[in-house]
């Protein structure tokens, strides 16, 4: 894994300007997608209503910006806080531990040798969060998690990675940003899913620096 | 002065408050058998649980640096390398101030977090250590176009520390609280050591609540 510095100079200032169009700091949309669900079948905890959404950009470097809106009702935030109080929780999973909410994007490169983004950044409103980079095999981050600590509430709710783009345009450079809700417990650092997979969601993205 | 102006003097007040109180606290107590805390949970099986116990007022946070600097002490004393410590600042910190600290304690840093708010709303952000100014530069242009909100700065950290830089980390200024409990030293029976968790989001609370009280 190799990472291209090519593009840090005043040159790629330029070149991104003409590029991405008028501005270094242009973004330009990519991959999006946006989920209505009528019941709870993906999970109680998991919010009916959502979306996510991809930018790619230049601001002195290459990132993508991926974002995710979504929605807690009340029937969400009440099953949500019987996790949280452990005991015989929703469901058959995670009882007798108490368990919180959980966002994680993660990428998944075309080339599973050689993952070419790499998060630096998540960001949430929601309460009390617990943020976690993940790494699986290299220096580049494949898992950006946060978990909520705190007393959620009925509301709309973001968690956004921005990801440093190293791509260079080789085939498999290309990948997807999974996007999956949790409830976890123990540990700070590690936590572990006890239920999983709920209302996963996926955005593609292509071989080209910069581009979508 | 707006809501989240407040609260970030309150925090910072409440921080120094807290500090101030502490030290005379401990003084206070040199000879009894107070500075024992037999009501928060250590159990070495689960930082959430840990995190969970503490009372959410300022005499529960109090009583809580108060454990966690015994705790402190007896790691210091084993001389444990590589600790892994959480630490909640006074006051929020520029990256150029959070990565003077860093360097000044020999911090192997892990991750940055940083408030950022929007009118009542609490933002937070969770930094890879390698950032540099153009990543929080352009983090704080997204927040405002994305979100309309303000950057405040660097509320607390994890990192790795050797015992012989520990004292000094509790005794800078802008350290509320280095708490090593998630090493590994404390959570013998537990496979995945990891950090505890930082106290922002509770001194926060704490001195909101506080400030509604007095305002009602």
């Amino acid at each position: 894994m190799l990472k291209k510095n090519l593009f840090t100079s005043p040159l790629a200032a330029i070149l991104a300007t003409f590029v991405l169009g008028g501005t270094t700091a242009a973004e330009t949309i990519g991959d999006s997608t946006s989920w209505s669900y009528s019941n709870y079948n993906n999970g109680s905890y998991v919010p009916r209503t959502g979306s996510l959404k991809s930018y790619f950009g230049y601001d002195g470097f290459y990132y993508i910006r991926t974002e995710s809106k979504f929605t807690l009702d009340s029937y969400n935030v009440s099953q949500i806080k019987e996790y949280n109080n452990g005991g015989d929780n929703p469901g058959t999973s995670c009882d007798n531990s108490a368990a919180y909410f959980t966002v994680d994007m993660t990428a998944v490169p075309d080339n599973s040798l050689d993952l070419e983004i790499s998060a630096y950044v998540s960001t949430t409103n929601l309460p009390d969060p617990k943020f976690d980079f993940e790494t699986d095999g290299g220096v580049d981050n494949q898992e950006s998690e946060v978990v909520a600590l705190g007393t959620v509430a009925p509301q709309q709710y973001f968690f956004t990675t921005n990801w440093e783009d190293f791509r260079d345009g080789d085939s498999g450079d290309s990948g997807e940003i999974q996007l999956n809700f949790a409830m976890s417990k123990k540990g700070f650092i590690d936590y572990n899913n006890c239920i999983n997979g709920g209302g996963y969601r996926a955005i593609t993205y292509g071989d080209n620096l910069g581009r979508p | 002065m707006a809501w989240s102006k407040k609260v970030l003097l309150a925090v910072t007040g409440l921080s120094c408050a807290l500090v101030f109180t502490f030290n005379v606290v401990q003084i206070g107590n040199a000879t009894s058998n107070e500075n024992k805390e037999s009501d928060l949970n250590f159990s070495k099986q689960n930082l959430i649980e840990q995190y969970k116990s503490i009372e959410k007022t300022e005499l529960g946070i109090k009583k809580y640096k108060r454990l966690i600097t015994e705790k402190n002490n007896e790691i210091k004393n084993k001389k444990v390398e590589d600790i892994n410590t959480t630490i909640t600042f006074s006051r929020p910190l520029e990256l150029k101030e959070l990565k003077e600290f860093v360097k000044k304690h020999s911090i192997n840093p892990q991750q940055f977090v940083a408030r950022a708010v929007k009118g009542d709303e609490r933002i937070t952000l969770a930094f890879k250590p390698h950032v540099d100014e153009k990543h929080v530069n352009m983090v704080k242009k997204q927040l405002k176009e994305e979100y309309n909100a303000e950057f405040v700065g660097f509320i607390d950290m994890y990192g790795f520390v050797d015992h012989e830089y520990l004292t000094a980390i509790e005794n800078d200024e802008v350290t509320f609280l280095a708490d090593t409990t998630g090493d590994k030293y404390f959570l013998k029976y537990e496979k995945d050591n990891g950090f505890a968790h930082a106290l922002s989001w509770l001194l926060e609370d704490v001195k909101k609540e506080k400030e509604e009280k007095i305002n009602n």
